[in-house]
């Protein structure tokens, strides 16, 4: 079923040291594939590699510590990810699982002054997509995947005022930018589909028991996501990641629409397929990644 | 013709900001930090997303040379500066005698002395018609005297009762609005100190950029003091009816109980560690 005739395909995976992405991590090795993962603790990292490098000893496994927090850090873990990749022998990317994804209580800045959550959760899947983008061509054709959430369906982008400064919330955020991960998702399919070189796929992994709701939030938020979490209808990390990887590495029946929850085509809000939206926040994002302007002194 | 707003502290949570919200009101900036890096990403990051210079000088605000230079440069600028924020500033908490004095004299150095100088540079000369916007960075702090951060709300203390002063003598010169938050969510560290004081540090907590907006309205209309929050407000009104004794006795066991700092008995005095 692979759509990979020969070799075996190079994956790179974000948020790959905890949650759905460590599960998704361990399914992408087990099948074959050779993977680059990135997380943030480099400590975490470092010893999930070692463990990983000792049970899969004849394919590719890095887990490489990368800041998805501010635009330069993307950029050199884009760098890094190349250089592995061309080390063993890949010229292309033939997935990109951007999975990484914060949630905070308190609106906080990165080092850039950007609002955390549409920073890490869409700004760095923006960068690292766009910066891979020539190696992603190269793919049998290459596939980008976003992990987003049904939660999208009550977003809303605050054009004026993208960072939300205003009337922060952590929902309010959160859904934001799973709303700009799914409208990202169709520009590129707008742009590159057609040329048939890359296909872009947001993924639902349904409501898991993983603790991005708790890492960094307080009070009500914390507890109502803690009720959610351990609900009867909570989904194990495992089974969401288990759709994933055969979303990354398995030809996708058709129809194979973009919006994707668990195992099968779903249909996103009506909003994030709009496509002036869309290109909209492509030329916000373009310009808020935008690569390094002189500062004068 | 276009304002510069003077930062100081610009990378950290709340000095970036400050920095947001006024180049989202379309003043140019200009900004300070001991990191040249930090303050080139964020530069970065504001030229992108606003229409508006940014420009950058690092300096370490406890240096006497390296702050004479800086108000220097200040002072040649001084017709387009139209307001000076001054955020650096920063703690050392636990019980005092494991506290470093050198630090504490640093913090001294920074938290009273920096502000003051940089107000006096650029209030020295003459002006143009329009008001320098001074806002001070002080705490809650600034109202008590606190065990675990003696000195630190000393430093407030300065900062809030020389702002109130000088406002009146400045004034026609310059406003000073003085800010005084509680804990602000800002840094991994700020937000577990929040967590470890339960409910009351988690409702008494606002989000930096609500806090920042209100004290840059506040200025422009040179109110002297800004405290943000209701329940802040309340709790400090609450307090000027007890004797300052009895609040820093209650401000103590509520540090050491939420920190678990060592009780003051003589066997534990000179082992406490750092915290």
């Amino acid at each position: 079923m692979s759509a990979w005739n020969e070799g075996r395909p190079a994956v790179v995976i974000t948020g790959g040291t905890s949650g759905l992405g460590r599960a998704a991590l361990l399914r992408l090795l087990r099948s074959g594939a050779d993977v680059v993962a990135i997380g943030r603790s480099e400590d975490r990292c470092a010893s999930l590699e070692s463990e990983l490098q000792a049970e899969f000893t004849t394919q590719l496994v890095r887990v490489v510590p990368c800041d998805l927090s501010t635009t330069h850090r993307t950029r050199e873990g884009a760098e890094q990810i190349r250089a592995i990749l061309r080390e063993s022998g890949h010229l292309a990317v033939d997935v990109l699982i951007n999975n990484a994804a914060v949630a905070s209580s308190w609106r906080i800045t990165t080092a850039e002054g950007y609002e955390s959550q549409f920073a890490v959760n869409h700004l760095a899947p923006f960068l690292l997509t766009n910066e891979l983008m020539p190696q992603l061509q190269l793919g049998y054709p290459g596939r980008v995947i976003v992990v987003t959430s049904g939660s999208h369906r009550n977003g809303r982008i605050h054009w004026g005022d993208p960072m939300l400064t205003r009337g922060y919330s952590m929902l309010r955020a959160y859904r934001q930018s799973k709303l700009a991960n799914v409208l990202f998702c169709t520009e590129l399919n707008q742009r590159y589909a057609p040329t048939g070189r890359l296909r872009a796929y947001a993924y639902d992994p349904g409501l898991m028991r993983t603790d991005i709701g708790s890492k960094s939030t307080a009070g009500i938020e914390r507890m109502i996501w803690g009720l959610r979490v351990r609900s009867p209808g909570a989904i194990d990390p495992d089974v969401s990641a288990r759709a994933l990887v055969r979303l990354a590495l398995n030809e996708v029946p058709k129809p194979d629409r973009f919006y994707r929850q668990l195992e099968s085509p779903a249909r996103p809000a009506r909003r994030s397929t709009d496509l002036r939206d869309a290109a909209r926040l492509w030329a916000v994002s373009a310009k808020l990644c935008a690569s390094e302007k002189a500062v004068p002194h | 013709m276009k304002q510069t707003a003077v930062i100081t502290g610009a990378a950290g949570g709340l000095g970036n900001s400050f920095a947001w919200e006024f180049a989202a009101r379309g003043w140019d900036l200009f900004l300070t930090d001991r990191d040249e890096e930090s303050l080139r990403v964020l530069a970065r990051g504001l030229q992108r997303a606003h229409d508006v210079v940014v420009r950058l000088h690092a300096c370490d605000l406890s240096d006497d040379t390296d702050r004479s230079l800086f108000a220097g440069i200040l002072r040649a600028e001084t017709p387009s500066v139209g307001a000076l924020v001054n955020v650096a500033g920063f703690d050392s908490e636990g019980p005092f005698v494991s506290r470093d004095p050198a630090v504490l004299i640093r913090m001294m150095r920074v938290n009273m002395e920096a502000g003051m100088v940089l107000t006096h540079s650029l209030c020295s000369f003459p002006r143009s018609t329009e008001l320098l916007r001074v806002i001070n960075v002080a705490s809650l702090a600034a109202f008590y005297p606190m065990p675990f951060k003696a000195t630190y709300a000393a430093t407030k203390s300065f900062v809030l009762s020389s702002s109130l002063a000088l406002r009146e003598e400045l004034s026609g010169v310059a406003t000073i609005t003085v800010l005084c938050p509680a804990g602000m969510p800002t840094t991994p560290s700020a937000r577990r100190a929040i967590l470890d004081q339960g409910a009351l540090g988690r409702l008494t907590t606002l989000n930096t950029s609500d806090v920042v907006r209100e004290t840059i309205d506040a200025a422009m209309r040179g109110r002297p003091i800004v405290v943000p929050g209701f329940l802040n407000r309340a709790i400090l009104r609450a307090s000027h009816l007890i004797p300052s004794r009895l609040v820093a006795g209650l401000i103590g066991r509520r540090w050491g109980t939420a920190r678990s700092y060592p009780e003051r008995r003589p066997t534990e005095r000179l082992a406490g560690g750092g915290s």
